[in-house]
């Protein structure tokens, strides 16, 4: 997927406005395809996400810790699934706090089970004024169509 | 007697410079290549130490009443009439063989001249390569010219060749023409070498390299040896990096690049616990909040449990977990480390510096001539030792070194008894410890006199685990036995001794009540120690000592139990017994082993307070978990409770990682009391020396002269002297040796050179002298009762000169000029 | 059952390699650091490891703890002694048996098994749902002429789908088929079995693993897909 728009972007089989969202974004490393890629199959996709986003958004930052330390979302594994949504939240205190102290008003993921908990736990513990996207999401807004 | 060795060490740290000195003493002419411009090494960089909190590195200087040592602090200089020192040059290669070896010295540092230099520090603002400091791990940034070490004046200039490229433009803004590039290419041959010892220790974990806790990206995440850089500039507050802003809360963190599989780092470096409660201690002392992250407190040194226990009261705050991570709180310029002190239990501490505990780099290997015939490598440039083992280290490689060099020459059997100084060496005990003291001292063409409270020789040693190492002390006795300068007395006792260093007089009484007297100039004390006893509640009981030796027995045709429990530091590491005896956690891990390798399904389960393996004895920890053994840690406030039933054992205690009380059954229970010394309280009222509560013989100086007592003559080593693992009791032996024959080859070039003198008219004979002297060099002579000086053993202190009430001590008249000018 | 049995179907042979894994484990408490769950209801990884260490597989697939690790391998990364303690989790979810599987999951996979996706959608409704976004699509500017490409034959990239996306966020479905419109990719979507998400690797039941798995290589041949695009 990452490849995917990567190779679409760099070969400029798509082109891409930096202009058009102006509000202060900043990264989620999903586990699976980051630190868990790296452990299963030596490679994280750590740098690609990032090179995709630069060439989306003027203004995005990085979570702390970020990459392979970064902090799961709490809905993996299954997780979200599951009946257990006091432990989620205090699970995911770990995630809003990375989120907040970011000072950012969107959360780009390029996953949907991390979309979803993310979404779930700002709406349950706030601030839910900050908006959660796919990095999809952000290339198809970013689109220049003919 | 072929004359003078020639021996090259290298290393000018304190391994180094202890075994050029003792090489020196024992006649040879020694080179000495340190590759920095200053000698000391790591100690450059640690200002203050353990256990006694400050520096000492001065004492591991010989007494020198001729004064020809350069006796100031080594951190600035060194000077020794024979030694031949080359700072800045770095051993490359080693070719030939022993007897006619030939060494390429390079240079790694140049320095500037300081005779024409006048610090204007042009040549450092020109200089465009930046390196890490020399004395920390980088924090402090630096150029390839900078000030040779902390301590040197500013004049005192030296180029790091590992970095300089040879632009020449430091030495294009010197208008006084003191820098010589020329010189960076100059290389040295030493040619004719008998021997080379190895001494240059080993290289730490540079946490950037491993990508430890981030630490590259964080300015106040620092190493311990950066630490020190910042203790030592600091005044009433150590500052922070990042922002100079004063450090309140501080963490330390355990095992940074070590224990650890994914780093290939399976081994512990056995002193940075040490040297972290040492840090947090002084730091404790600025009003700093402490917390150490640990797995294990390795405090495995005889006083070290006790420094534990002091630092705590200090306040020194101990959290048993290894962090993941070091979080920045962006903005704050805190940094956060989340941990779980307790199982089920996860909070988060807020710090302003965080102190990574490094050791050995995990990937360092001594060089490639270490191993090769004619080279001796001391066991500190193998693993990190702290100072008192890398000393005795280095004195026992130096003594072997000696020993072989001299196995080819025949053993000079002329007479050194002459005048009032006997060469002979009187040593008590004929275990690992005083088998290889008389040996190195017989190999060193001295007389020794051989005192053994048993009918045999080998002590503890005949009872070893390792066939390899009960063989070794096998031959080691039969050496003794037939070495010709060697006289054995077995079934005898030392009932006492009298007399100044050089002239003892000591009585032997043997079995039968016979007694003898013997003459000697100077006495190893080795007699080791024992088990310490357990109260038995029944037949299913044995201490780790008794166990391993009956599962080893069989070698692999052995039985194992099929159920076993260990209990180690059984009414140990606590008061009265508060120390930690170093060969039980490594006892008890093999016999797990080996208990599993007989009976593969076997339970084995150990409840330990801290493993306390060190260097690659780690492995034998991993294989042992890896392998099934179960470990449970407790705590000294709730250890696991005993009963007997049924013929079985049972256990109850609680695995803190399943919170459950649980009772557990074995057929054998094993417990590890530790070990006490045998005979230290008797040995130290016969010999006039200091021992510990605990009976261990002490040292005149835990740090820099760990084999030798505070008596003059007196030395000590093995187990009588603190817990020792067998190697480690051997090199002991060996070092007290060699301190025993530098000071009889010394006292007998330099008898007559005296501090202070007694003016028998003046005198009184109050006695008061006797009880000042420090150094135990005043007593009273045995026929006249007069007081006297024992010049083997006066520092020159004064003490006895100013306590005198009527004048009678009186410093010698060479030395009165120099006194009254230091005044 | 003792745990070099329980753990012989799953290859989690560690460093030290031979016996159980779990046993080289060190107590240092890494993993229990950088677990956000550690500390509710007495949640710890060194417990899960504990237990795996002893073999008490069932008793972990039992407890809470199973299903309260969200697998995201943080402690793993962690450990300096290399416990896949992930792994465990997993082989404990399956011992823990279908009792223990939260209903979500289980209701989740019961369909999957039987109709080819978690939610149970008959083709029919979920051909409905895609063409009428696709529908939508076509009413924005520069995306007049999108086609969605269901069951094309040699296509270069075959795509499956989130469940969610058909369920209630069938707006995100957009993002994507802007994007492969844009960059005029030749795809298509299987018309059935299309679920990208997989809940065997949850559960820890390698047979619904492998089914998901079997589900989507059946697509692709079946329609000659080159590639394949599994954003899930």
């Amino acid at each position: 997927m990452f490849d995917l728009l990567v190779e679409y972007i760099s070969t400029q089989r798509i082109r891409l406005d930096r202009d058009r969202i102006k509000k202060k974004a900043v990264y989620h490393d999903p586990c699976n395809y980051g630190r868990k890629s790296e452990a299963l199959f030596g490679h994280g996709y750590f740098h690609e996400p990032r090179w995709i986003l630069n060439q989306c958004l003027e203004h995005w930052t990085d979570m702390q810790p970020n990459r392979a330390r970064q902090y799961c979302c709490g809905g993996g594994g299954g997780l979200m699934l599951t009946p257990y949504e006091e432990q989620r939240k205090y699970y995911s205190r770990r995630k809003i706090e990375q989120i907040k102290n970011s000072r950012a008003e969107l959360v780009v993921v390029p996953c949907h089970s991390c979309h979803g908990h993310i979404r779930a736990m700002l709406d349950a513990q706030g601030p839910a004024s900050i908006e959660v996207k796919y990095l999809w999401e952000v290339v198809a807004e970013a689109l220049v169509m003919d | 007697m072929k004359e003078a060795a020639r021996a090259l060490v290298m290393g000018g740290g304190v391994s180094g410079l202890k075994a050029a000195m003792d090489l020196a003493r024992a006649g040879c002419s020694v080179f000495l290549a340190e590759k920095q411009a200053v000698p000391a090494g790591l100690l450059l960089g640690l200002d203050r130490q353990f256990p006694s909190n400050h520096c000492g590195l001065c004492r591991v200087l010989p007494p020198d009443p001729s004064g020809r040592t350069w006796q100031a602090c080594m951190r600035r200089g060194f000077g020794h009439p024979g030694i031949e020192f080359f700072p800045g040059f770095e051993v490359q290669d080693i070719q030939g063989s022993p007897g006619n070896m030939s060494a390429t010295l390079i240079r790694q540092t140049l320095m500037v001249d300081s005779d024409k230099c006048n610090a204007c520090m042009q040549c450092v603002e020109v200089c465009p390569v930046h390196m890490p400091d020399l004395f920390s791990t980088g924090q402090i940034p630096v150029k390839a010219i900078s000030r040779a070490a902390p301590h040197r004046p500013p004049h005192h200039l030296a180029i790091s060749l590992e970095a300089c490229t040879l632009c020449g433009r430091c030495r294009d803004a010197c208008r006084e023409g003191a820098i010589d590039l020329d010189a960076a290419r100059e290389e040295k041959v030493l040619d004719n070498l008998d021997f080379a010892v190895l001494a240059s220790g080993v290289e730490y974990c540079l946490p950037e390299v491993y990508n430890l806790y981030q630490s590259a990206a964080h300015a106040d995440v620092i190493t311990t040896l950066d630490f020190e850089a910042l203790l030592s500039s600091a005044g009433t507050d150590i500052m922070r990096p990042s922002d100079g802003r004063p450090v309140r809360r501080a963490a330390w963190v355990q095992c940074a690049g070590s224990r650890s599989l994914k780093l290939e780092a399976d081994h512990c470096s056995g002193i940075c616990c040490m040297i972290s409660l040492k840090q947090a201690s002084l730091a404790r002392e600025k009003d700093i909040q402490c917390s150490i992250f640990y797995m294990d407190m390795r405090t495995s040194g005889r006083d070290w449990q006790k420094y534990l226990d002091r630092a705590r009261e200090k306040g020194v705050e101990l959290i048993r977990c290894r962090p993941h991570s070091i979080e920045q709180v962006p903005e704050e310029q805190i940094l956060r480390i989340p941990h779980a002190p307790s199982p089920g239990n996860q909070q988060d501490r807020d710090f302003d510096l965080v102190v990574l505990s490094v050791g050995r780099d995990p990937a360092w290997k001594p060089p490639e001539y270490a191993g090769r015939e004619g080279v001796f490598t001391s066991p500190g440039s193998r693993r990190v030792l702290d100072i008192a083992r890398s000393i005795i280290a280095a004195s026992a490689t130096a003594a072997t070194a000696l020993g072989e060099d001299r196995q080819e020459s025949l053993p000079d059997q002329e007479a050194k008894d002459q005048d009032q100084v006997h060469s002979r060496v009187l040593v008590v005990g004929a275990g690992p410890a005083g088998l290889s003291a008389a040996l190195t001292l017989a190999a060193g063409n001295i007389p020794v006199v051989l005192v053994e409270q048993k009918d045999h020789l080998g002590g503890h040693g005949l009872s070893n685990i390792s066939p390899e190492q009960r063989k070794e002390v096998q031959d080691l006795a039969a050496r003794a036995m037939e070495h010709k300068l060697v006289q054995v007395y077995p079934s005898a006792a030392v009932i006492s001794c009298t007399g100044p260093a050089g002239g003892f007089k000591s009585r032997i009484r043997d079995s039968s009540g016979d007694e003898k007297e013997i003459l000697h100039g100077a006495a190893v004390l080795a007699t080791g120690g024992r088990a310490a006893p357990v109260a038995r509640q029944e037949d299913r009981t044995a201490d780790i000592f008794e166990y391993s030796r009956r599962i080893f027995a069989a070698g692999n045709s052995g039985e194992a139990p099929e159920s076993v429990i260990f209990i180690l530091c059984h009414n140990t590491r606590q008061e009265p017994a508060n120390y930690c005896s170093r060969v039980c956690c490594s006892l008890a891990l093999k016999s797990c082993l080996q208990t599993l390798s007989l009976r593969p399904e076997a339970e084995v389960t150990v409840f330990y307070r801290d493993i306390m393996v060190q260097g690659d004895d780690e492995e034998l920890y991993t294989r042992a978990r890896s392998e099934g053994v179960r470990f449970i840690p407790y705590s000294p406030d709730a250890p696991p409770s005993l009963e007997a039933k049924d013929g079985k054992i049972r256990v109850k205690g609680s695995d803190p990682y399943l919170s459950e009380e649980s009772e557990y059954e074995a057929e054998q229970l094993v417990l590890a009391p530790g070990v006490v010394p045998a005979a230290g309280s008797e040995m130290a009222r016969i010999f006039n020396v200091h021992s510990s509560a605990e009976g261990f013989l002490c040292e005149a100086d835990a740090k820099y002269r760990p084999v030798e007592s505070g008596r003059a003559g007196i030395f000590i080593c093995g187990l009588a002297r603190n817990p020792v693992p067998f190697k480690e009791a051997v090199l002991e032996g060996r070092a007290a040796a060699m301190s025993a024959l530098g000071l009889l080859k010394q006292g007998l070039d330099s008898r007559l050179q005296t501090f202070v003198r007694v003016k028998p008219a003046l005198c009184s004979l109050c006695g008061l002298c006797l009880e000042a002297c420090p150094f135990k060099a005043r007593y009273a002579h045995e026929e006249t009762g007069a007081m006297a000086v024992d010049p083997l053993a006066c520092r020159g202190c004064g003490a006895c000169v100013a306590v005198c009430p009527n004048k009678a001590s009186a410093w010698s008249e060479q030395l009165e000029e120099n006194v009254h000018e230091l005044n | 059952m003792n745990s070099t049995e329980v753990l012989s179907h799953t290859d989690l042979s560690g460093p030290g390699g031979g016996g159980n894994p779990a046993q080289i484990c060190l107590g240092c408490g890494t993993c229990a650091s950088a677990c956000p769950m550690t500390g509710i209801e007495g949640f710890d990884p060194r417990r899960i490891v504990r237990l795996g260490q002893l073999g008490r597989f069932e008793e972990l697939g039992e407890s809470s703890l199973a299903w309260l690790c969200t697998m995201c391998g943080r402690c793993q990364e962690g450990c300096p002694m290399d416990v896949r303690i992930t792994d465990m989790i997993r082989e404990a979810r399956d011992l823990g048996g279908e009792k223990t599987v939260p209903q979500a999951i289980g209701k989740g996979i019961e369909m999957f098994m039987e109709t080819g996706n978690n939610l149970g959608l008959p083709d029919e409704d979920f051909g409905f749902i895609v063409e009428d976004v696709a529908e939508e699509l076509t009413e924005e500017p520069g995306f007049e002429d999108f086609v969605l490409p269901v069951d094309k034959e040699d296509a270069r990239l075959l795509f499956t789908l989130h469940n969610k996306l058909v369920n209630t966020q069938n707006e995100d479905l957009k993002h994507w088929w802007k994007i492969l419109h844009a960059a005029g990719e030749s795809w298509t979507l299987p018309g059935s079995r299309w679920e990208g998400v997989n809940w065997g690797f949850f559960s820890g039941q390698d047979q619904v693993l492998k089914a998901g798995v079997d589900t989507i290589v059946g697509n692709m041949e079946r329609l000659r897909s080159r590639g394949l695009m599994y954003p899930e």
